[in-house]
């Protein structure tokens, strides 16, 4: 009887969709501050008061979490905040103790 | 140059001076470079390379090509504007206009512009607080007075848009 090997499951690459993740911008010291606000309200809808905070947190400490939610809207605003050439990864947040 | 906004929101750009000429016609060529540090700024990772998460993958094969595509696309739109250069009629120099419809890949290409040529010359952050000087016609202060002309033109933009 033929034998079927099924393929190796490669545990480091599963998503974990149920996982809480953030969206985190990194300082880009070309990108202009105005620009800056300007996407981040445009992206998320962020009042101006919101988007400038998370533009003057990526300028003194280097990142700010812009986003926390499911996976697949966080992949989606990596994507759009890409797309204005802004510095911005995907990262798992750590689960609620 | 001069600047100012229509009420239909467009932008209109006068007296340009021959110098401003080229500095304008040269936005959509600076990201046409293919150099590997250009690449990098301009097509980022989504996800630390650690993480070992397969988006990684995905995006080099789906993202990047869509991303390709979009700043080729406000690089040419820029082009064409810029196609629109025009003596004007008092002899001052060049005008153009740039429709409201435009602002947006106007923003992008200028963008793209500044990274390209802060990746190929390795600018810091200290690198762009300097002040170009008049005297240094060296590659590197022309590109630093380059960043900051399109810095404020970019900004313009920016304050025209809120």
């Amino acid at each position: 009887m033929p034998t079927t090997t099924l393929p190796e499951e490669k545990t480091s690459e599963k998503i974990d969709h149920d996982a809480v993740w953030n969206v985190v911008v990194h300082n880009d010291p070309i990108n202009l501050m105005s620009y800056v606000v300007l996407i981040f309200m445009r992206v998320f809808g962020y009042p101006r008061e919101r988007a400038h905070k998370h533009m003057l947190e990526v300028h003194h400490k280097g990142r700010s979490i812009v986003w926390t939610g499911p996976r697949e809207p966080a992949e989606l605003y990596v994507q759009q905040l890409h797309s204005h050439l802004l510095l911005a990864t995907l990262e798992k947040a750590p689960a609620p103790e | 140059m001069n600047a100012y906004t229509a009420p239909d929101g467009s932008i209109h750009l006068s007296d340009i001076p021959p110098v401003v000429q080229e500095l304008l016609e040269s936005i959509p060529l600076h990201a046409e470079s293919d150099s590997a540090q250009v690449e990098a700024r301009f097509f980022p990772d989504p996800i630390a390379p650690e993480a070992n998460d397969p988006v990684a993958e995905d995006w080099k094969a789906f993202v990047v090509p869509d991303l390709h595509s979009a700043f080729l696309s406000a690089r040419q739109t820029v082009a064409a504007d810029l196609r629109n250069l025009h003596p004007q009629e008092d002899a001052k120099g060049l005008a153009m206009e740039i429709p409201r419809a435009h602002l947006d890949d106007w923003l992008n290409a200028l963008n793209q512009a500044r990274l390209a040529i802060a990746a190929e010359f390795r600018f810091e952050e200290e690198d762009l607080e300097e002040d170009p000087s008049p005297h240094d016609d060296s590659p590197r202060s022309l590109a630093l007075a380059q960043i900051h002309f399109f810095g404020v033109l970019q900004e313009y933009l920016v304050d025209q848009m809120e």
